[in-house]
């Protein structure tokens, strides 16, 4: 075997690169499914694309697949209830046209119901999940005034029965955790865009942004896209297209 | 009984008073007019914390009787902010190995977090969020190898032995 001087020296470049250059620092990090024992990392953020032309009028199937998985029930009495997504309606004024599109927590890059909390328990994922932890939560809902898209909701009553995908109590403020159970179970899918997909709508896309193969992110660089209330740029991680 | 009478007769030498005392002391003892006071059954009701599934805890059953709550309060903190699920010391995997099998639940008068948290009058707050239900159906197991630990006699800690203090003769 002939290897010279100069091409051995370029092997071990190579070699180097990829290897860890110490424990836990590694040049290139791969975004490989973690673990049940390794923390959440940036290397991913969590998203949801919403086409709106395909929403259908009248159609609950998210909103029903949502509330049914993580126990969030009806006592009957809208005005309190608890709603973690919600079929919006919206009417262009000018033109009379009516668009249906879902809306939830929009998991934000700076969300302002992370600013507000007084005690730290709305927070940030390092996926970019954005949650409430309900063992320090107080129950303020100052969250709920700074939620720009009013997603957020208080629980007034005793719950019982609660899913096992989603603790939930009295005097906590909760949403949208972009389904954060099957997330950490590797699974890469959320309630809502299961159900959409079941009904042969397919509005609902659920992904990591920042992996440029996931087809979440090839469908927001094939089409345009748009944020609920860009002006307040918040870089929100749930996006729509086909809005008017 | 008799332990305690030869206890206190062990002790008697002295004066003719406390002689008389001790005198009818045992014969107080032998009509069994104490016994409610000494007796092994205490006046308290006792959990009877009985483990359907699983031989073994996760930790030394000492351990987990003085720090689950430590356990727990950590793990919360690991999965509600780091997404890390780990089973060993996970508030479902408690209730997935204690749920009782009729009720499927660890709550109810005998159930296995709530008969134990009655007695110390400790007040817990996991379910007023969490569910206390099995995530699965749990089986009943053979009685047989279903462990059924006491706590009226910890291993542990120092047998309780009653004392008996005689008046008048003081250490």
């Amino acid at each position: 075997m002939s290897v010279s001087r100069r091409e051995f020296i370029g092997i071990g470049a190579v070699g180097a690169a990829g290897v860890a250059l110490a424990p836990g620092l590694n040049l290139i990090e791969l975004a490989t499914a973690r673990s049940d024992s390794e923390a959440v990392t940036s290397l991913q953020r969590w998203g949801l694309l919403i086409d709106a032309t395909k929403c259908a009028d009248g159609c609950s199937a998210c909103v029903d697949a949502c509330h049914t998985e993580n126990g969030v029930s009806s006592h009957g009495r809208p005005e309190t209830d608890a709603q973690w997504i919600r079929a919006a309606k919206v009417r262009d004024l000018d033109t009379g046209y009516v668009q249906t599109l879902p809306i939830m927590c929009q998991h934000c890059e700076h969300p302002p119901c992370v600013d507000v909390c007084p005690t730290g328990a709305s927070f940030k994922r390092a996926d970019g999940i954005v949650l409430v932890d309900k063992h320090i939560c107080i129950g303020c809902r100052y969250c709920m005034m700074a939620c720009p898209y009013k997603a957020r909701s208080f629980i007034h009553e005793d719950v019982t029965d609660q899913s096992h995908n989603a603790p939930r109590g009295k005097g906590t403020v909760e949403s949208c955790t972009l389904c954060v159970h099957r997330v950490d179970r590797g699974e890469n899918s959320t309630a809502c865009a299961d159900a959409c997909a079941a009904e042969g709508h397919r509005a609902i896309i659920f992904g990591d942004l920042k992996d440029p193969n996931s087809e979440i992110a090839q469908a927001l660089a094939s089409k345009p896209s748009s944020q609920l209330r860009p002006d307040l740029d918040l870089n929100t991680g749930v996006r729509y297209q086909g809005l008017s | 009984m008799k332990k305690m009478a030869a206890l206190i007769s062990s002790r008697t030498v002295g004066t003719p008073v406390s002689a008389a005392f001790v005198a009818a002391l045992t014969v107080l003892l032998s009509l069994g007019l104490l016994s409610p006071v000494l007796a092994e059954d205490s006046r308290v009701p006792m959990p009877n914390v009985t483990i359907h599934n699983g031989d073994k805890c996760v930790e030394d059953t000492e351990v987990m009787r003085r720090s689950h709550m430590e356990f727990i309060l950590h793990q919360r903190d690991r999965t509600v902010h780091e997404g890390i699920r780990t089973k060993q010391h996970s508030l479902k995997n408690c209730i997935n190995c204690h749920a009782d099998p009729q009720t499927q639940s660890v709550l109810g008068e005998d159930g296995f977090c709530q008969s134990c948290h009655v007695y110390a009058s400790v007040k817990m707050d996991c379910f007023g969020c969490h569910s206390s239900k099995a995530e699965e159906q749990i089986g009943q197991r053979d009685p047989e190898s279903s462990m059924t630990r006491s706590l009226q006699r910890p291993q542990s800690t120092r047998v309780w032995e009653p004392r008996v203090r005689i008046h008048g003769r003081d250490q």
